[in-house]
């Protein structure tokens, strides 16, 4: 196999798209092929930081409601039974009663407590219970407040500069809260131990931002007023922090 | 599977909403667009309904949420949707173009961060986009991208392998392998 051949059927290998005789004489030809070997671990690097860190647009709070709506006006059973009246109170309260079933999440949409946790922090004055930009003072804080660790991440070198924790709930569970400032910004960061790993998925509301993912034994909500691309910019950041 | 109701389609396309939102709001790129978009598509998909032959649903969904994405993108362009598409009017260099990458470019990739590699993403012309989100995102097949897309293979891939070629050059490491050779 030349490396001209071998190069045009990278793309569908590390997309196994590749049919078994192609791809073992493929990867004999990159067994001997440096430049082509380079070539396809770009492809893979380049997929592996997609697949992690590139954020996922969550669906905006209530947008489920609206296309409730909209399709149940195009049902056209929905639409007969309404034209001929019957019983058009408990009918549509029925229709309604079923396509909310369908639709409507379990629970609220998580980003709304998150949301709540930050607009509160900010209205009733009660960012932080220590209040501190040593990462050593605030983590032993947490210490028999919260029965697990609390990792803190040091960003002033980066130009986000901790400002204290607190206790907080979520859900109904007892969570950290990290309060960072970026400029005039506080930034919530609220966490708990989580298993596994989520990607990072953006929600919107209220005019705030908030982030969620799940990494190295954490689930984290951060949210923040703070224009996109510099929230995205710190929740890289806070999710895989500089050593 | 009832497929005469709005319930009965709801129950089955709830699951998928989330995928349907991504993908939308990554192709028009703003939020009202994209609530609008996922609405008329929505309804497309449920009038659609009945005839919907089977197999992957989700692929079925994100084919008829791509096609209300890009309606909407040429009546914004102002241009008719069956344009020729900038890469079948230029043909794509062959990729042995590509010179050898340098070493560490996979390094210089896996220092890239989520706001840097979104902003990467988003630069891409809109058919590269949603080639490049439908395989590396939802995980659709070149067959599945292909139909979503009503082109053929040979497109699917080569959409893929520019939009891979325009996301490394973005951001730091590869040769400007869309413009060599033109």
């Amino acid at each position: 196999m030349t490396c001209a051949e071998a190069l045009d059927l990278l793309g569908p290998l590390v997309d196994g798209e590749l049919d078994l005789r192609t791809t073992a004489a493929l990867e004999r030809h990159l067994v001997g092929c440096d430049a082509c070997a380079a070539e396809r671990d770009a492809l893979l690097a380049l997929r592996e930081v997609v697949r992690e860190r590139l954020p996922l647009h969550a669906q905006p709070p209530g947008l489920e409601r609206r296309l409730e709506r909209t399709l149940r006006r195009a049902d056209p059973r929905a639409r007969t039974a309404a034209a001929r009246r019957l019983w058009p109170a408990a009918a549509g309260a029925l229709a309604a009663a079923a396509l909310f079933v369908w639709l409507r999440p379990a629970a609220p949409a998580p980003e709304e407590a998150a949301f709540d946790a930050h607009l509160r922090s900010l209205q009733a004055d009660h960012l932080t219970d220590v209040r501190s930009t040593d990462r050593h003072t605030v983590k032993p804080w947490f210490e028999g407040r919260l029965d697990f660790a609390v990792p803190v991440a040091d960003l002033s070198a980066q130009g986000v500069v901790l400002e204290g924790g607190r206790l907080d709930h979520l859900g109904g569970r007892p969570v950290a809260a990290l309060v960072y400032r970026d400029g005039r910004h506080a930034l919530n960061l609220l966490l708990w131990p989580e298993e596994g790993e989520q990607p990072l998925r953006l929600s919107r509301g209220r005019g705030l931002l908030a982030a969620r993912w799940t990494s190295g034994g954490y689930a984290c909500w951060l949210v923040a007023d703070v224009a996109e691309p510099e929230f995205l910019r710190v929740a890289a950041l806070l999710r895989q922090p500089p050593r | 599977m009832d497929r005469t109701s709005a319930e009965g389609f709801g129950r089955a396309v709830a699951p998928h909403l989330g995928a349907a939102w991504n993908l939308a709001r990554w192709l028009v790129r703003h939020d009202g667009d994209a609530e609008d978009v996922v609405q008329e598509a929505l309804l497309r998909a449920f009038r659609s309904w009945p005839g919907y032959a089977g197999g992957n649903l989700r692929a079925w969904l994100l084919a008829v949420v791509r096609n209300a994405c890009f309606t909407f993108l040429s009546r914004q362009r102002g241009a008719p949707a069956t344009q020729p598409l900038e890469e079948e009017a230029r043909p794509l260099p062959p990729s042995s173009a590509l010179a050898a990458p340098c070493g560490p470019e996979a390094a210089l990739l896996r220092a890239q961060t989520g706001a840097r590699i979104a902003a990467a993403v988003e630069a891409l012309p809109p058919e590269f986009r949603e080639a490049f989100l439908l395989r590396e995102v939802e995980g659709l097949s070149y067959k599945e991208i292909a139909e979503a897309a009503a082109v053929p293979i040979g497109t699917v891939m080569s959409r893929l392998s520019r939009a891979r070629a325009l996301l490394r050059r973005a951001l730091g490491g590869a040769p400007a392998a869309a413009e060599v050779g033109s």
